[in-house]
């Protein structure tokens, strides 16, 4: 078996090689092989960690006085989705960037995004967390400010002294927490939190949910995010919003969940997560720029799976877990086509787009497909895993819990409206003639049609996948 | 309206920790460790053959955090160049001084620059045994660079030189770390190497190695950092001018 | 009577709230990340403060000398990766403060559209 330790190594030496040698194949053809080499790695490890986690050494220095990661299988399955989504984005960024300018520099952030991504996916330290949030972030930063044009450069600059006080919540409360663990291992600090005063341990949670929750683009510290994930390359805008925030937000509550579960910081979350999908809905509902309402729409669809973890049932785990993939493969395609309508038409607003399914048919058809399951429309994926969200909820039951299912119906009215008014804009008559066709370049189409494959076919791959995903589901409380 | 929201937030944290203030700040200060620490300090000579503890944790307990930090440094000094490259109009024309410093300033920086380089070596070399080690030894080296620039002979940085040296830095680090795989436990960032005599410049198996690495990536990405910020094209052309 | 580690404590909080209350009222950007840097300040001294013990001595070994009472050293490690990376964030936002400045002519966050929050 090779170490899975290679999920940070691989990425990061990557990043350091293209750095050395500076040459646009090197990069490119590292930033496509890394990501499906860390996938099939992914793919071989599952099977494994179906039955148990694994622990991972390091420096040959058990817990808890050096590092201890593990994979498990919700480590492996998301591994494999970010090792995925990341190929396939490269994939669609080859003819998608600029060429020549900073292209090497692109990848090489893109891969330290990578390392960070995995190694958040790995720790079982908080400490260590820390320090890949913070890489993500950093990277994070940077991918946003690329376009470097007024609306990037405020948008990345608003995101980082939101992520920056995230940060310094989140160290106040590993100090906090170090102080009476007198241990960083996760599991160390779940021992000794439960006998910690309760004042004491509410605080460090809230304190570390407010720190992480800038990262997860949790409700009420989510700000950032519309400009951010809207000003970004779209290429960029499909990572953050395919798979950052999600990663994130699945780390953040799995240690909520199980270091600090001292203290029950569930009901807190619910009430954070149906707020987050009424208002993500509501604003993303008066957009009249693409990629903007595609943001504010992630916000919702964010909610709507922290509300499904936060039933604290293993259903509820399952279907959030199940929505999650779904948003990866929808909200990537979505904005990946967008990025190829705003190449083609020079602008964001949606008004202009009049037409654009007759120039580009096959890219404005895969945005439908795209576009109807992320609504939850019957035979595509998201009708499945939203109703799973629902009926979870419903068998949870509690005043909360219904509330959240008429929240998230409700959203589901908004969501069909406001993507509806786009697919007509898209294919309403042309106003001028019928211009020349030119659908995407066939890099990022096929890109795009894989990630579309994901939710129209995944439908019929889910009762394979849920017997993969139902242990994953026990990952989110469990701290092996 | 900012500054309301502000005070009520900051209201809130604090008032929050006046409540916690038994729990937080108990009377007395503890006279004796009983946290992870102290069982590294007893695990130390022997696992790692440092005699600075802390150097022991950066770079071999807590080897992965360093790994990491080294990326943030990295990452941030790659995300300056990028956005410096992006300067157009010369806002920052007189941000630098024009004139070129005079004689003695000039003389005086190049005099110095060997004997800070020799103290930061020095400083990198020592981190086992000494408090310092990679990154003050790395911050000093780069301040001999700094000097060159505060004193207005700022030639242009070889900046392809040191992105290499960033690469090969860093590829340098993972290698150390990878010679834990060719141990019997297959782990990495094992201390494989021969621990040496203890409490002697050759001991402490990899971290001196490690640390020269890490000094040498700081080094190169603070004197990226500084050069590019400075070297901003509106900065350069107000500088040519100047002397013509 | 108040002890050593009790006055460093207050002082850090007092340090945190001080900066991120300067990050939530200025409007100078430049103000901004000077009140993150408080902040950071704080936390640091927070982690060192944490670690430390009545009569502690620094963790370092030398010749010829008993261990004694060492102060923690895992949160001086802690600290310095803080430091590390509370700089390579400083050095970004300055760097895009700059190019703020470059493309508006102004740090005024009230005058910058995209910067209300």
């Amino acid at each position: 078996m090779v170490s899975p330790m290679l999920f940070i190594i691989a990425p990061l030496s990557a990043a350091f090689i293209m750095i050395l040698f500076n040459s646009r194949v090197i990069a490119l053809g590292l930033s496509l092989l890394v990501p499906i080499g860390l996938a099939w790695l992914g793919l071989s490890w599952l099977p494994y960690t179906l039955g148990a986690a694994q622990p991972i050494l390091v420096a040959s220095i058990p817990a808890p006085l050096g590092i201890p990661l593990s994979i498990d299988a919700l480590g492996a399955g998301m591994a494999i989705l970010v090792a995925v989504s990341a190929a396939l984005v490269v994939l669609y960024s080859s003819s998608y960037m600029k060429k020549g300018h900073h292209e090497v520099r692109y990848y090489t952030v893109v891969m330290i995004l990578l390392t960070s991504a995995f190694g958040l996916v790995l720790t079982r330290d908080i400490f260590n967390l820390f320090v890949f949030f913070e890489i993500l972030c950093i990277s994070s930063y940077i991918l946003v400010s690329w376009e470097q044009d007024g609306a990037a450069l405020e948008a990345s600059f608003k995101y980082m002294v939101l992520g920056s006080i995230g940060s310094t919540f989140l160290l106040v409360s590993i100090a906090l927490v170090y102080r009476v663990a007198g241990s960083l291992a996760m599991a160390d600090v779940a021992t000794a939190l439960a006998t910690a005063p309760r004042g004491y341990v509410a605080f460090a949670a809230v304190t570390f949910l407010f720190g992480v929750g800038v990262e997860a683009a949790i409700f009420p510290v989510n700000t950032w995010l519309p400009d951010a994930h809207s000003s970004a390359p779209s290429s960029i805008s499909a990572i953050l919003s395919g798979f950052v925030i999600e990663l994130a937000l699945v780390v953040a509550f799995r240690v909520l969940n199980t270091a600090f579960a001292a203290v029950d910081t569930l009901p807190l979350v619910r009430v954070v997560a149906i707020a987050g999908v009424i208002v993500g809905e509501m604003a993303a509902f008066g957009q009249k720029d693409l990629k903007r309402m595609l943001a504010y729409s992630s916000i919702s669809q964010i909610g709507i799976m922290l509300f499904a973890f936060s039933l604290g049932t293993q259903a509820g785990a399952q279907a959030g877990l199940q929505h999650l993939l779904m948003h990866a493969g929808a909200k990537s395609a979505l904005f990946l086509i967008a990025g190829y309508f705003i190449v083609r038409t020079g602008s964001r607003l949606i008004a202009d787009y009049a037409g654009l399914g007759h120039r580009m048919p096959v890219s404005a058809a895969l945005f439908g497909f795209a576009a109807l399951s992320l609504v939850g429309a019957p035979p595509l994926l998201g009708f499945f895993t939203k109703f799973q969200v629902l009926s979870a909820a419903g068998a949870a039951g509690g005043f909360t819990a219904w509330l959240g299912v008429a929240v998230i119906l409700f959203g589901t009215v908004l969501e069909t409206v406001y993507l509806f008014r786009v697919l007509r804009v898209l294919f309403a008559p042309a106003a001028s003639g019928s211009p020349a066709r030119a659908d995407m370049d066939w890099p990022a189409l096929a890109a795009v049609a894989l990630f579309t494959a994901l939710v129209v076919f995944g439908a019929l791959l889910l009762p394979t996948l849920s017997q993969m995903i139902g242990p994953m589901a026990d990952g989110l409380a469990s701290l092996l | 309206m900012r500054k309301l929201t502000g005070l009520l937030l900051m209201g809130g944290f604090v008032l929050y920790l006046v409540s916690l203030v038994p729990g937080l700040f108990n009377a007395t200060t503890p006279t004796a460790l009983d946290s992870v620490g102290a069982a590294i300090i007893e695990d130390s000579r022997t696992t790692s053959g440092s005699a600075n503890v802390v150097t022991a944790i950066v770079v071999q307990y807590r080897g992965l955090d360093t790994l990491g930090e080294v990326t943030v440094l990295f990452v941030s000094a790659l995300g300056v160049a990028i956005l410096a490259s992006g300067f157009r109009d010369d806002v920052f024309r007189s941000m630098f001084a024009d004139d070129d410093g005079g004689f003695i300033l000039q003389y005086g920086g190049r005099l110095l620059m060997p004997f800070i380089v020799l103290v930061g070596v020095y400083i990198v070399a020592h981190g086992h045994l000494s408090p310092g080690g990679g990154f003050p030894g790395g911050v000093l080296i780069a301040t001999a660079v700094f000097i060159l620039i505060l004193t207005g002979q700022s030639a242009r940085m070889p900046h392809r030189l040191l992105s290499i040296l960033e690469g090969a830095a860093g590829l340098g680090f993972i290698g150390l770390g990878a010679l834990g795989f060719l141990g019997s436990e297959l782990s990495f960032l094992t201390n494989t190497l021969p621990k040496g005599e203890y409490l002697t410049l050759l001991s402490a198996g990899f971290i001196p190695f490690i640390y020269a690495m890490v000094g040498i990536k700081v080094a190169s990405e603070l004197t990226t950092v500084v050069s590019v910020l400075t070297e901003a094209p509106g900065h350069e052309s107000g500088k040519e001018e100047g002397r013509s | 009577m108040i002890s050593t580690a009790q006055i460093l404590y207050i002082t850090s909080f007092a340090l945190i709230v001080i900066g991120l209350y300067a990050v939530l009222s200025q409007r100078n950007l430049i103000r901004v990340v000077i009140g993150l840097n408080i902040a950071d300040v704080g936390i640091n001294l927070l982690l060192v403060t944490i670690g430390y013990v009545e009569g502690g001595r620094v963790p370092i070994f030398a010749a010829g000398q008993s261990a004694g009472t060492m102060v923690d050293p895992v949160p001086q490690a802690l600290v310095l990766t803080a430091i590390v990376i509370g700089f390579g964030v400083t050095a970004l936002m300055l760097t895009l403060v700059m190019r703020i400045y470059a493309h508006h002519g102004t740090v005024d966050a009230s005058r910058l559209r995209g910067l209300k929050w």
